[in-house]
């Protein structure tokens, strides 16, 4: 008996997590779906064509989504790694502050902090460009990298290194086969996860970006407020399929391109 | 040689943060007393508006938070009694499942509210096959309705995969480690769970609920498209003042902006303090 | 009521378990003794109910089970009487009674003091008394010990183990331990079983095993090196590439032999020459000398007791051996050695 009722309440969650999702595909599939009908009049695949197909503007926001998310997550990461080491290090009083400093943009919305900067983006010309844009996502971004690459800090032995350090390897030697191949998951999380929070932007791309850079999250917007909702779930769908493909391509260059040094030197003679 | 440029990266890279998110809350400090001085608080703090959406955002922020925390709880807790019995690969499925809502930004999770939710939505037409109301406008406003109630679950269906994913990994490395004893132990699963799977949790727990509650406290997209016009939640109603609103006004926009700010602040200091109090009984 | 075990089958790892035959005596204290990887601790598992049984049968009462863990396992939100209640709060007894059998027990441990403190609060040893606690509050009358000392240092070790035989005398329990120490073995057990590579090679108690080995394999696990292939006939016994001779009355035939070091020692007018071995080495030990020699191709371990004149590294000696205390195997009389 309790095991039913625990498939029941799980079957009832997933319901509840599922159902949007699968009506978001019915949506981009039907032509009409009025009231009071269950299901639409009639399942069509033109408003995929549409938006694949005919009309320019989605290529055009998935090329600035991706143009922007990914270059703040490489510059993201980038970042995250030393300062996420430097937190780890000797603790102290002003270090506890820093980290929770770093920590404000998680439980602040982003557009908080950034209305106080608009005026600062606009005089150094930064409103209305990828630029300001890119920097402007970096800070919902970054406590989230700086929080994963911490904590692969944290459990890194530093006895690793002073092995290494007696095994006559320089110190790129040791930051290429020692410290990069233990950080290479947590690299990769970041990668993904700054990425993901840069697509999912709107009303920070919209601010900084004076309505003039279209991403994939701005371009959805008038369809699904109000507009046409079919063209909504089409895009909707559309974005997820891309984050889902994104973390996967991301996960296999980063573990191909990480694994090379490695591979080759066993080649050298 | 590469040390000093270690260290240079880290100090830009510090900087850089500092300067973004410290200056944005400080300039918006600033900028708020322009046109205007302390008058603009005076002003905002006058007004019935301002204590109305602080309220609103106050009220959404404890009810989604305290119901996130139950259901999470209540759902986790089944997600344990299913690895129980199935092989962990297929909980992880599972899991994958019940976190996909991440994928998506919280803009088409309000779609979604509305386009479940709304009067012509898909419950309200449910309902009617179901006989149980005649037309459209007698099933209840629950979005853009007086007490937020698509906004909550709007939250609902995005926090609560958010808090399966910081919970998951404990629920799988406390089986790990302590199943044996457990074993050995005679604990029922029941018993299991409650006196050590928990336990191990609480720290997870309550990092994610205080993300959780200063998210929907201060979070802007699912009360923008799903909230009423009055009252607005405090971020939206900053929002809307400093970019629709008449240019002198943008100073009490930025105050209440700052105030927003300042009160989740002072959420995060007392939570960091419980937090540290508390950290120490780590497993 | 014992442990039995029989016709045992369970794949491990890289290797199968096999186990024809293996039965505890009711209040004995019993080891398993083996190399990393021969299969001690996952037999343990088995017969704690941790892994399930599919082939064979084990025989023992789960419910009378107590179990240590080579970590000690310490709930980390839960003060040490609390940890030591555990398995009493399972059982759904009262709070007040819980911590009055707690109590008994930290005292019988001697960790009375650390009631209220947190596992991250003491020691490795400490900890491990607790874990120790912990399970005998439950009155199991089968103890199953996972090699819990080996990640303290030798002085707790000791205490540890002799704590450890008290406790099993003092209630009658059976116990069995397991671990990779032989001398852990020896000092705390009634009998013992060698494993390797998912067998048992011997069981037996200390003295038949350390004077009696079944075969070579259980020779060289207990540190013997002077295994030999020997050859008789008519009545004299040689050694393949050494300088030996010995007369002994024996069927013609090939054997295999063992030495034991101490009764190798200097031949004289009554102790005849057997053996011709020059000295290699001479290392001290705690008390006496251990001697390698070198005769022609083989090598032996001599075991010399007590304060003696130093031996001239290189010299070349004559040794005797009683023929009466050289240990023929029982089995293998064939294999290689």
């Amino acid at each position: 008996m309790r095991k039913l009722s625990s498939q029941i309440i799980v079957v009832i969650f997933i319901g509840f997590i599922i159902i949007p999702i699968v009506f978001l595909a019915i949506w981009s599939l039907s032509t009409r779906w009025p009231w009071p009908l269950l299901y639409p009049e009639s399942i069509t695949i033109k408003w995929w064509n549409q938006v694949l197909f005919e009309s320019k503007g989605f290529y055009l926001g998935l090329k600035n989504t991706l143009i922007i998310g990914i270059s703040t997550a490489i510059v993201g990461v980038g970042l995250s790694i030393p300062i996420g080491k430097y937190l780890v290090q000797k603790k102290s009083y002003i270090k506890s502050i820093l980290e929770g400093v770093f920590f404000l943009p998680i439980i602040l919305s982003p557009l908080t902090i950034t209305l106080g900067l608009y005026q600062t983006f606009s005089k150094w010309n930064l409103t209305g460009s990828m630029i300001g844009v890119i920097i402007a996502h970096l800070i919902p971004c970054l406590p989230y990298g700086i929080r994963i690459m911490k904590i692969s800090f944290e459990h890194f032995n530093e006895k690793y290194l002073e092995q290494g350090k007696m095994l006559k390897a320089s110190k790129r030697q040791r930051q290429i086969y020692i410290i990069f191949p233990f950080l290479r998951p947590g690299i990769i999380a970041a990668f993904h996860l700054m990425l993901l929070i840069s697509m999912s932007q709107y009303i920070l791309t919209i601010f900084i970006g004076s309505g003039k850079i279209q991403t994939l999250a701005s371009q959805m917007y008038p369809y699904l407020n109000g507009g046409n909702m079919s063209i909504g779930g089409v895009y909707s769908l559309l974005f997820a399929l891309i984050a889902i493909l994104m973390l996967l391509i991301v996960e296999y260059i980063l573990k191909k391109y990480l694994d090379r040094p490695v591979k080759s030197k066993s080649n050298l003679k | 040689m590469s040390k000093i440029k270690e260290n240079k990266m880290t100090y830009i890279g510090t900087i850089f943060m500092i300067v973004l998110i410290l200056s944005g809350i400080v300039k918006g400090f600033m900028e708020s007393l322009k046109r205007g001085g302390w008058n603009n608080y005076r002003n905002l703090f006058r007004g019935q508006e301002f204590y109305d959406s602080l309220f609103l955002s106050l009220k959404l922020g404890i009810i989604t938070t305290v119901l996130v925390g139950l259901l999470s709880l209540l759902l986790i807790y089944f997600l344990y009694m299913i690895s129980n019995k199935y092989p962990i690969k297929r909980v992880r499925i599972l899991k994958n499942i019940i976190i996909s809502p991440i994928l998506f930004p919280y803009i088409v999770a309000a779609f979604c509210m509305g386009m479940l939710l709304m009067q012509s939505g898909i419950l309200g037409r449910i309902a009617y096959r179901l006989g149980i109301i005649s037309q459209m406008s007698e099933f209840p406003q629950l979005v853009n309705d007086k007490y937020g109630i698509g906004i909550v679950i709007g939250y609902l269906w995005k926090t609560i995969p958010f808090m399966i994913l910081m919970l998951y990994p404990v629920l799988e490395k406390v089986k790990d480690k302590w199943y044996d004893l457990g074993n050995i132990y005679n604990a029922t699963e029941k018993q299991f769970f409650f006196y050590v799977v928990f336990p191990m949790m609480k720290n997870a727990i309550m990092t994610g609920l205080f993300i959780v509650f200063a998210y929907s406290f201060s979070a802007f997209e699912l009360p923008y498209f799903l909230g009423q016009t009055y009252p607005k939640t405090l971020s939206v109603y900053s929002y809307l003042r400093y970019a629709k609103g008449p240019f002198e006004e943008r100073g009490e926009a930025l105050a209440a902006n700052f105030i927003l700010t300042l009160i989740v602040i002072m959420i995060g200091t007392v939570a960091c303090y419980f937090y540290n109090k508390l950290k120490q009984r780590e497993g | 009521m014992g442990i039995e075990i029989k016709n045992l089958e369970f794949q491990y790892e890289k290797f199968k378990l096999k186990i024809e035959n293996l039965e505890i005596k009711k209040g004995k204290f019993h080891t398993l003794v083996g190399e990393s990887g021969c299969g001690k601790t996952t037999l343990l598992r088995l017969i704690a109910g941790l892994e399930e049984v599919e082939i064979g049968e084990i025989i023992v009462n789960r419910d009378e089970i107590g179990y240590i863990f080579q970590e000690p396992l310490l709930l980390p939100h839960l003060t040490v009487i609390e940890n030591v209640c555990f398995g009493l709060k399972m059982k759904k007894v009262n709070k007040k009674k819980r911590i009055e059998i707690g109590r008994k027990y930290l005292k019988e441990l001697k960790i009375e003091d650390l009631e209220h403190r947190y596992p991250d609060e003491i020691s490795g040893g400490q900890g491990q008394r607790v874990a120790i606690a912990r399970a005998l509050v439950l009155e199991p009358k089968v103890l199953l010990m996972d090699e819990p000392f080996s990640a303290l240092d030798e002085n707790l070790r000791e205490n540890l183990r002799i704590l450890i035989r008290e406790i099993h005398d003092n209630r009658k329990m059976t116990s069995i331990l397991v671990t990779h120490d032989l001398n852990e073995a020896f000092f705390v057990s009634d009998t013992i079983s060698i494993m390797k590579s998912g067998n048992i090679l011997q069981t037996g108690n200390v003295e038949t095993i350390l004077k009696k080995p079944k075969n070579s394999k259980v020779a060289k696990f207990l540190g013997y090196k002077n295994l030999f292939k020997c050859e008789v006939k008519n009545k004299e016994m040689t050694i393949v590439d050494a300088e030996y001779k010995q007369n002994i009355d024996k069927k013609d035939g090939e054997y295999n032999v063992l030495f034991f070091p101490e009764d190798i020692i200097l031949a004289n007018e009554d102790k005849k020459m057997n053996l011709v071995g020059q000295i290699e080495n001479q290392r001290r030990l705690l008390y006496g000398y251990t001697l390698d020699l070198k005769s022609k191709n083989t090598k032996w371990q001599v075991f010399v007791s007590g304060e003696n004149n130093e031996y001239q590294l290189g010299k070349i000696e004559n040794w005797h051996c009683d023929a009466s205390k050289i240990y023929f195997f029982e089995e293998d009389n064939h294999e290689r050695l």
